[in-house]
């Protein structure tokens, strides 16, 4: 039977994958080996480096990046788990305006010092605020809760995200009008 | 990059039971990475092949049916979080799981991998099995359902065959029950549970206004090489019925006698029995807020 010869073919442990899905709304198509990381793949392939690698383990979030609109760690999603996956990084998201008013607040409220924890940190507070229009201090801190920062910033953080809160509802408010 | 793994893609249900009846290698699931691609890059020898059942459509959904929900194993921790009916009656699932890791690790994890690591410190674990919780497996050519009481031997280790997956979690629905799950951990977010506890009670209120306890089951996590039901202090609260601080106090000691955790790198043996009992005793107090 020939095709079941295709079919145990198609199931022979593979070295390399090819992969489509989707990065800030550009089509995206390569062929990788198995064991890269979506993380591999933004950094390597890609070249959006602004994805940063901190632990590989999924517990700094460094590499935090949205994907199909959940915050998650890039660094543990597997090549083969991506087909036809919406990601949208920190390159993605800086050029939303609605993100404008996070960036200029991170930079006005200095919350960053070394900054290799920043772009996690930007794309966790953008999906934090896209759930809640004036989150809480308790929300801010659990929706910050996987993103590590060795500088121990965190207040400055907290209170970019604040203002950054008000200014996008000011916006809001202005488009309403 | 010290990664040797190769990975085979399964597309749906029967090709992955075929493929793990007639494969010949060691093999590992992966769906949602969050543990095993974990070990998987550190250790070379913890994973040759990785079988990615990422896109089962079989093991994802959660479905209400007359006396159960049967959650499928691939679903993400997040999806039991907003799923309505388990915020409602089942306050000790969500609270275990919304303690998972963190945000990005509740996007990711699933809980049949919380269930299959196996575990003893497993945050779903104690949650699931005070509500009576049975696994599905299949393969190729059986179904069965097993206890989740039953499923693990020892820490990492079931009772799951090479040819076998776990496909569904079977939670029967209960009425007029209250729960809570607690857990003691190095700090709040992202820390292995040292010591977790999980609880499920009914009672009636007496017109007299003594309350009368009609079924309690308690689990705790991280204090044996699996996670436990604790069957004496169960039997003890059921035969005592009237449920008073002084009768927990003692039903504290019961369970303090009926454990027998270990020392290792995050507690050791006595703060775990201790806070084994006080994290249990807490559910109650909240969880019974009449409680005298």
């Amino acid at each position: 039977m020939p095709d079941k010869k295709t079919a145990e073919n198609a199931l022979e442990p593979m070295s390399k994958i090819q992969v489509k899905f989707i990065v800030n709304n550009k089509d995206i198509n390569v062929t990788v080996p198995v064991t890269y990381t979506l993380l591999d793949i933004l950094r390597y392939e890609l070249k959006f480096t602004g994805t940063k690698e901190g632990c590989g383990m999924g517990e700094c979030g460094a590499c935090t990046v949205i994907m199909n609109g959940e915050l998650v760690t890039a660094c543990l999603v597997l090549a083969s788990s991506l087909e036809g996956k919406n990601v949208i990084t920190i390159e993605g998201i800086s050029e939303m305006p609605s993100a404008k008013p996070i960036i200029d607040s991170f930079v006005k409220h200095a919350s960053v010092q070394c900054g290799f924890c920043t772009p996690g940190m930007v794309v966790a507070s953008y999906a934090l605020l896209s759930k809640y229009e004036s989150p809480t201090n308790q929300q801010i801190l659990d929706g910050l809760a996987g993103n590590i920062c060795r500088c121990t910033g965190y207040t400055k953080i907290v209170e970019a995200i604040n203002e950054a809160a008000v200014e996008l509802s000011k916006n809001k408010k202005a488009e309403v009008k | 990059m010290l990664r040797d793994f190769k990975v085979i893609k399964v597309n749906n249900l029967n090709e992955t039971l075929q493929l793990i009846n007639s494969i010949n290698e060691p093999y590992r699931f992966i769906c949602g990475g969050t543990d095993v691609l974990v070990k998987a890059k550190d250790n070379p020898s913890y994973a040759k092949l990785l079988v990615d059942i990422s896109s089962l459509a079989e093991l994802t959904g959660i479905e209400e049916r007359k006396s159960t929900f049967v959650i499928g194993s691939g679903v993400r921790h997040l999806q039991l979080i907003k799923y309505p009916a388990f915020n409602k009656d089942y306050s000790a699932l969500v609270q275990a799981v919304s303690n998972i890791g963190s945000p990005q690790i509740r996007a990711l994890g699933t809980l049949g991998g919380n269930i299959g690591n196996a575990s003893p410190a497993g945050d779903s674990i104690p949650a699931l099995m005070v509500f009576d919780a049975d696994i599905e497996v299949r393969s190729l050519n059986s179904n069965r359902t097993i206890r989740l009481q039953d499923f693990f031997k020892g820490p990492g280790r079931t009772v799951l065959e090479k040819n076998e997956i776990i496909t569904k979690i079977v939670v029967p629905k209960f009425e007029g029950y209250k729960s809570g799950w607690k857990r003691l951990g190095q700090r709040s977010g992202f820390a292995i549970s040292k010591v977790s506890s999980a609880a499920a009670l009914s009672y009636s209120t007496h017109p007299n206004g003594s309350l009368k306890l009609t079924d309690i089951k308690i689990a705790l996590g991280a204090v044996a090489p699996t996670v436990i039901r604790v069957a004496e202090t169960e039997k003890f609260m059921k035969a005592e019925q009237t449920l008073t601080k002084s009768m927990l106090k003692k039903a504290c000691d019961i369970l303090k006698s009926e454990i027998k955790p270990i020392s290792d790198v995050r507690s050791n043996a006595e703060y775990r029995t201790a806070m084994a009992a006080e994290l249990f005793s807490q559910i109650v107090e909240e969880t019974v807020p009449v409680l005298k």
